[in-house]
């Protein structure tokens, strides 16, 4: 049997195949590192597979917990060096560059705060339960983080 | 049923456009990376043996330098200095003051590990995982590679207990390794060939005291470079235990949150942190300037009603007041034309304040910042 589980639960291995290319994409716009998000979320899985998953009702949404705390961890222990985005080798249009400057201007906790709202869809509530915050937290980074990004992107556009 | 902001579902197309870009970029790689991510049937995460390491993280970095200047201070290592070992990749001999910068991690330990005597299945392989930008001497590597070989040794003879003739003699010999020869800090060696002492004599409690305050407290992150040569250590970030270590291997209790906030302040402003300057307050607390890249921390962490040493008004800290998650009030604001403080005030009365020099076109965006950072320095010190 090829299947990879955790200690007991979560099928890792399925798991992998669905979620690895959005959760780098995710880690990636956190981290504005291709080389750093694959490391993070390889760490993620590495931490899933070695749990006891068998009460983790939504698969997609622990893993997803684990790689925005393991790209917090990345981000505080590099918090105040350079922040310039890499370029990572892919071509991006000139909204694209735009976004990912505005991203990586922001700080680590709006950047995630913005990223997990508006890219991954989540609520307020669910985003508060992942950084450990109350929702009232979370409201008040998203209202400065829009208003940082208004002044990159354009009033239009945040 | 609410209307959706127009200028917010932009947002989430533009990051929908631009997250489909990454998504795509990253398919490819992510499948041949694959194989490599999860042991069937072993250990996960990886292809290599690891012990853990007992230094690590920020606090390694932070004591990588204090090594560092040690081997600068003029210790010398003759009896086992690895002699004409060249550099696997370009035949180059490593000298004491030759640079060692991240990408030469490799060939440096490569140049050291066939004539550092380790202990059955022991690796310093995890040096390779320091997270580290900085370029440092050999001879301050090579002390790094003493330390970590000194904390498996030890950790071997806590595990085994007899040790063989032979180790015996490596124990024995350890107090010579560079770091430990006392020309540097002489109250540092003495600290450590009391270790060694025990180790020799069976003494494993005291073995398994230093492993606990040097060894784990690097790898826990949680030991830390206080002042006056003092060392904070806390067994691990749930700990109840706390301790201020002097020189001399001496420890006295202190308040774990104090651990807490240390190793918060060290992880969260990065390897390039340097004390500037440190004051001792009236109360107890410290006043302590570290130096962070180009940004000037001053951090003040007390006991109850820590004291804010800049003229700010109440009014203008509760400008950026808010609440934050566990019963945190966090307070920030400028302080002038040129300067910024957040301070956080725990459920208890316990506080961190934090302050910087800033610009004045960047007080705004700097006050939050900090009131983020306060938060979160306050919520690791002093945890749910």
């Amino acid at each position: 049997m090829s299947t990879v589980e955790g200690v007991t639960g979560v099928d890792v291995d399925d798991l992998y195949s669905r979620s690895a290319s959005r959760m780098l994409s995710t880690a990636w716009m956190l981290l504005g590192s291709r080389h750093a998000a694959e490391d993070a979320v390889q760490e993620a899985f590495a931490k899933l597979a070695a749990r006891d998953t068998s009460a983790v009702r939504e698969p997609e949404a622990y893993l997803r917990t684990v790689v925005v705390n393991e790209c917090r961890s990345v981000m505080r222990r590099r918090r105040h060096q350079a922040g310039d985005p890499v370029t990572d080798g892919i071509h991006l249009d000139r909204s694209d560059l735009e976004m990912r400057e505005a991203l990586a201007r922001l700080s680590p906790r709006r950047r995630t705060v913005v990223v997990l709202r508006f890219y991954e869809d989540m609520k307020v509530d669910d985003i508060a339960e992942v950084l450990g915050c109350r929702p009232g937290t979370v409201s008040s980074l998203l209202h400065r983080a829009l208003k940082d990004l208004r002044e990159v992107v354009g009033d239009d556009d945040a | 049923m609410t209307t959706p902001d127009p200028r917010q579902e932009r947002l989430r197309a533009r990051l929908a456009s631009y997250g489909a870009v990454l998504e795509e970029a990253a398919a490819a790689p992510a499948a041949k990376r694959r194989r490599h991510l999860i042991a069937v049937d072993g250990p996960v995460g990886g292809d290599r043996a690891r012990r853990r390491p007992p230094w690590r993280g920020p606090v390694g970095r932070v004591a990588a330098v204090v090594v560092v200047l040690a081997a600068v201070a003029g210790t010398t290592w003759a009896a086992t200095r690895p002699t004409q070992t060249s550099m696997t990749s370009a035949g180059q001999v490593w000298a004491d003051d030759d640079i060692v910068r991240p990408e030469d991690r490799p060939a440096a330990l490569a140049a050291l590990e066939g004539t550092w005597p380790l202990p059955p299945n022991g690796s310093l392989d995890f040096i390779l995982d320091i997270p580290t930008d900085a370029s440092i001497s050999f001879a301050g590597f090579r002390s790094m590679v003493a330390y970590n070989a000194s904390c498996l040794w030890f950790r071997h003879a806590v595990e085994e207990r007899d040790l063989t003739t032979d180790e015996r003699e490596i124990v024995a010999a350890m107090p010579t390794w560079p770091g430990h020869d006392g020309s540097a800090h002489p109250r540092a060696v003495r600290s450590f060939q009391e270790v060694v002492d025990a180790t020799l004599a069976g003494d494993l409690d005291r073995v398994r005291e230093h492993i606990a305050i040097s060894c784990d407290g690097s790898s826990e992150g949680l030991g830390l470079p206080e002042l006056d040569g003092r060392w904070l250590v806390a067994g691990g970030p749930s700990s109840s235990q706390g301790a201020s270590v002097d020189p001399a291997g001496s420890a006295t209790a202190v308040d774990p949150a104090r651990v807490r906030g240390w190793a918060a302040v060290v992880d969260r402003l990065g390897p390039e942190v340097q004390v500037d300057g440190a004051v001792a307050l009236p109360d107890g607390a410290y006043n302590v300037s570290l130096r962070v890249s180009a940004m000037a921390f001053s951090l003040t962490i007390g006991a109850v009603g820590a004291p804010v040493t800049l003229p700010v008004t109440q009014a203008e800290l509760d400008r950026g007041s808010e609440m934050r998650d566990g019963g945190i009030q966090v307070f920030a604001g400028p302080v002038g034309d040129d300067a910024t403080l957040a301070q956080a005030v725990g459920p208890d009365g316990d506080s961190i304040a934090l302050s910087f020099g800033s610009p004045p076109d960047e007080v705004e965006r700097a006050v939050g910042d900090l009131a983020d950072l306060a938060a979160d320095l306050h919520a690791a010190a002093w945890p749910r």
